[in-house]
């Protein structure tokens, strides 16, 4: 029997933020050391400060993706079906002001801005793993806030079952959108007790800093036991629903991407392997775990096939 | 007697390698990472698929210009598609999966389209095997039977890489479309219509690649 641990409760949440502080001091001192130097050209240039991702490990002693590696390789359709285009498309994309409405089944529905909902809740820190539904992996040290705060906040109707996800739709700014043979803007969905799992974040940062725009700025979901894809990026409008939603890759190929999408090295799929994956900067390939570790999400499933419900 | 090759040969030959070249150069530059396995299996893929149909054109090209020089550059440019096509698999056998076969096998046995590449590399190796001229006038009339598979080969291929992409498919059809316009070339009544009148132009540039 596996034990059933929350990531927060093996490495303390005060560990994290002590390594965030450590994380923002040591950066200050390198890009302190770095004005010092252009103060004296004989002076050597200083290493740039590459260690402080190495310091940090998922609960499984698996260790932070690199920074670059994070920015550097991203799918984000909407910018380019490329992994390293959107890394340039994006840098110039406007993220602030920002405002998320959420409604749909709810008691009190808000208009919010990022910044003021980084104020308003609790922001955490936590390390999990992102496994893409195309094979390749990451560990991500992520800042947001719970999912279930905000839906604390807005009090859901008891008629509410599912919470529907939409990004952005902004083709000027968003090359990708042009694209007519998609299903544009980008919507997600989860079942309300998987939204209000303490794993499911609304993240608003990485390695303590701001998200990068090619990785979902200012606020993304991250929901660590599914593929990657049902962690919709630049979300514009969240709403509880009574129906189950359309996610934009079921609306597109629905045998291929179903609506839970949780990881399961048993249920393959017809393009990727769903057995194996490829940790970022890793050089071999290792097992895919079923619900991508995270044990203590099977009871969501309890009595369900995970075959037929993919 | 050393066997010396003919400008077209040279010429096509360097063609090839330079996707090679290219790739290389952009490793050492470190412009596939932090995936190189990722890049290196579609770059393959895609240089494969291409050489398959310069090669594929050749036939086509030398019923309209009269010009022996092309049937040369068919024999390169499957050769090269046939070593892009075995990069390709190695990457994925051998880089990617590690020869794992805790992993490859249910990749094959529950991925169709992984089946269907690995029959068009399988059935290339006879076409590589008899791509030389000797063995070629040796065989005969067998020869052209054995290299007919070829038009299969190109399904197969074509079939592979539709299944192969996700999401937008439409690069994927307009290989497809490519294919069909090539198989067109070879309808005897479009390939006499088209079919160009002898010129001295053409001739004198053939003899000097045939050289």
């Amino acid at each position: 029997m596996i034990e059933k641990k929350k990531p927060d409760v093996i490495t303390p949440q005060e560990l994290y933020q002590s390594r965030r502080k450590f994380l923002k001091t040591s950066l200050t001192y390198s890009s302190a050391a770095a004005l010092l130097a252009a103060c004296q050209p004989i002076a050597p240039t200083p290493t740039p400060q590459t260690g402080t991702s190495s310091a940090l490990s998922d609960e499984l002693g698996d260790l932070t993706t690199s920074e670059e590696d994070i920015a550097g390789f991203t799918n984000y359709y909407e910018f380019s079906s490329s992994k390293k285009q959107p890394t340039e498309l994006a840098a110039d994309f406007v993220t602030q002001p920002w405002t998320v409405q959420i409604g749909g089944l709810v008691k009190k529905p808000q208009e919010i801005l990022v910044t003021d909902l980084k104020q308003q809740f609790n922001m955490i820190d936590r390390i999990y793993r992102m496994r893409c539904v195309e094979a390749w992996s990451m560990v991500i040290p992520w800042s947001g806030i719970l999912l279930k705060d905000l839906l604390d906040a807005v009090q859901p109707t008891s008629a509410a079952k599912y919470i529907r996800f939409e990004g952005t739709f902004d083709p000027d700014q968003m090359p990708g959108q042009n694209h007519s043979s998609y299903p544009w803007p980008y919507v997600e969905g989860l079942r309300l007790d998987e939204a209000t799992h303490d794993l499911t974040l609304l993240a608003t940062g990485i390695y303590g800093k701001d998200l990068t725009s090619q990785n979902g700025a200012p606020i993304r979901l991250v929901v660590p036991w599914k593929y990657g894809f049902k962690s919709i990026k630049a979300i514009k409008k969240i709403d509880l629903v009574e129906e189950m939603p359309t996610s934009f890759w079921m609306a597109l190929s629905s045998q291929e991407y179903g609506f839970y999408a949780n990881v399961n090295p048993n249920v393959p799929h017809p393009r990727w392997s769903q057995a194996s994956e490829q940790r970022i900067g890793e050089s071999g390939r290792r097992d895919t775990l079923l619900f991508n570790g995270y044990d203590e999400v099977a009871d969501l499933y309890t009595g369900m096939d995970l075959s037929v419900n993919f | 007697m050393e066997k010396r090759f003919s400008k077209v040969q040279n010429i096509t030959l360097l063609i090839s390698v330079i996707p090679t070249g290219v790739f290389l150069f952009n490793y050492t530059q470190n412009a596939y990472d932090p995936y190189p396995t990722l890049f290196l299996t579609q770059f393959s893929a895609k240089t494969a698929l291409l050489f398959l149909l310069v090669s594929l054109t050749c036939t086509p090209l030398r019923n309209i210009l009269g010009m022996s020089a092309w049937l040369k550059v068919r024999k390169t440019s499957g050769l090269a598609a046939f070593y892009y096509a075995l990069l390709h698999t190695f990457t994925f056998i051998v880089l990617d999966y590690q020869l794992n076969p805790n992993w490859l096998i249910p990749e094959f046995r529950d991925k169709p389209y992984l089946l269907l590449g690995l029959a068009a590399l399988v059935l290339l190796i006879p076409l590589a095997l008899t791509s030389g001229e000797r063995i070629q006038a040796r065989l005969g009339k067998i020869w052209k039977r054995i290299h007919r598979l070829v038009y299969l080969i190109g399904l197969l291929i074509l079939a592979h890489q539709y299944f192969a992409i996700k999401g937008d498919k439409s690069s994927a059809v307009l290989y497809i479309i490519v294919y069909g316009i090539l198989m067109m070339l070879r309808l005897p009544f479009i390939r006499d219509t088209l079919k160009i009148k002898p010129c001295t132009i053409c001739q004198t540039i053939n003899q000097w690649l045939i050289s």
